[in-house]
């Protein structure tokens, strides 16, 4: 009977594979794709929140301007006749907010890259069992005669012989695979704004010092 | 996504969602009865900033 051919060691399959280059490659992607991201996100925010004076080569926040609103309890003269009720009055105040400030700035990047293999390695094999067999049959007679006639004789001598041959073969085609899958996901989602940032952001926003306008309420001062 | 900015007048925190920001809607300070919103005037520019931060954090 005849050997099953072994499939093809999927070790040796792998051995033969760019593994650094199969899981480098995409990580390296991630990772300039971070960093160009990150790069856009700096250039976003000088662009954005800041405007640029050439000649000082500084950078100065760009402000919006908000409106604060709070109500402010009028005082009532009591010596009014006839007396009034109490009355809020709604004050408006302005104030200078930098702009960094109220943009939702997240980091968007790379947070997640899955590498998984999907290869199929095919093994075929082809094998020709040539189960041969050769039959050679011979058979021989011979025979011999004398023949005279006068003073001459001759002696012939004769042959036959049979001789056959016959031949078979089968062919058995034998097929396996195996695969293994390489695939690769790279997720990007928002991470939490670097600590730098968000320190920058902190310090504008301590830095907004509360502009109260005095408020006139009637003719005084509140 | 909300962001929150310090309230000028007792330092609690106001959280803001800068669409609506835009769209001129008050916010009102948990801390104080302060409420804020953005001045008619800054309201061009804050869209444009919201929309080029859109843009940038389209992934793809
Ligand atoms: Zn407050």
């Amino acid at each position: 009977m005849a050997q099953q051919p072994a499939l093809v060691s999927m070790a040796e399959q792998f051995s033969g594979l760019p593994m650094e280059a199969l899981i480098g490659a995409p990580l390296m992607a991630a990772a300039k794709a971070n960093s160009d991201m990150g790069a856009a996100q700096v250039d976003f925010l000088l662009k954005t929140c800041f405007a640029y004076d050439k000649e000082a080569d500084t950078y100065t926040p760009t402000m919006i301007k908000m409106i604060l609103k709070r109500g402010v309890l009028v005082p009532v003269d009591p010596t009014a006749d006839p007396p009034v009720d109490p009355e809020i009055k709604v004050v408006e105040t302005e104030f200078d907010l930098p702009i960094l400030t109220i943009l939702p700035l997240n980091s968007l990047a790379v947070d997640e890259v899955n590498i998984s293999f999907h290869m199929e390695v095919q093994s075929s094999f082809s094998e020709t069992d040539s189960d041969e067999r050769t039959e050679a049959l011979a058979a021989e007679a011979s025979w011999s005669a004398k023949v005279g006639l006068g003073p001459f004789s001759a002696k012939v001598k004769g042959s036959v012989s049979y001789n056959s041959e016959s031949t078979t073969s089968h062919e058995t085609y034998y097929e396996k695979s195996n695969s293994a899958e390489y695939n690769v996901t790279v997720h990007a989602g928002q991470l939490p704004l670097p600590k730098g940032v968000n320190t920058i952001i902190e310090a504008f926003t301590k830095a907004i010092e509360p502009v109260t306008m005095p408020v006139f309420v009637g003719d005084s001062p509140g | 996504m909300n962001i929150n900015i310090t309230c000028p007048h007792c330092q609690s925190r106001i959280y803001v969602d800068p669409a609506e920001l835009i769209r001129g809607r008050q916010f009102c300070c948990s801390g104080c009865a302060v409420s804020v919103s953005l001045a008619v005037e800054s309201q061009a520019i804050v869209k444009q900033s919201m929309q080029k931060l859109e843009s940038m954090q389209q992934p793809g």
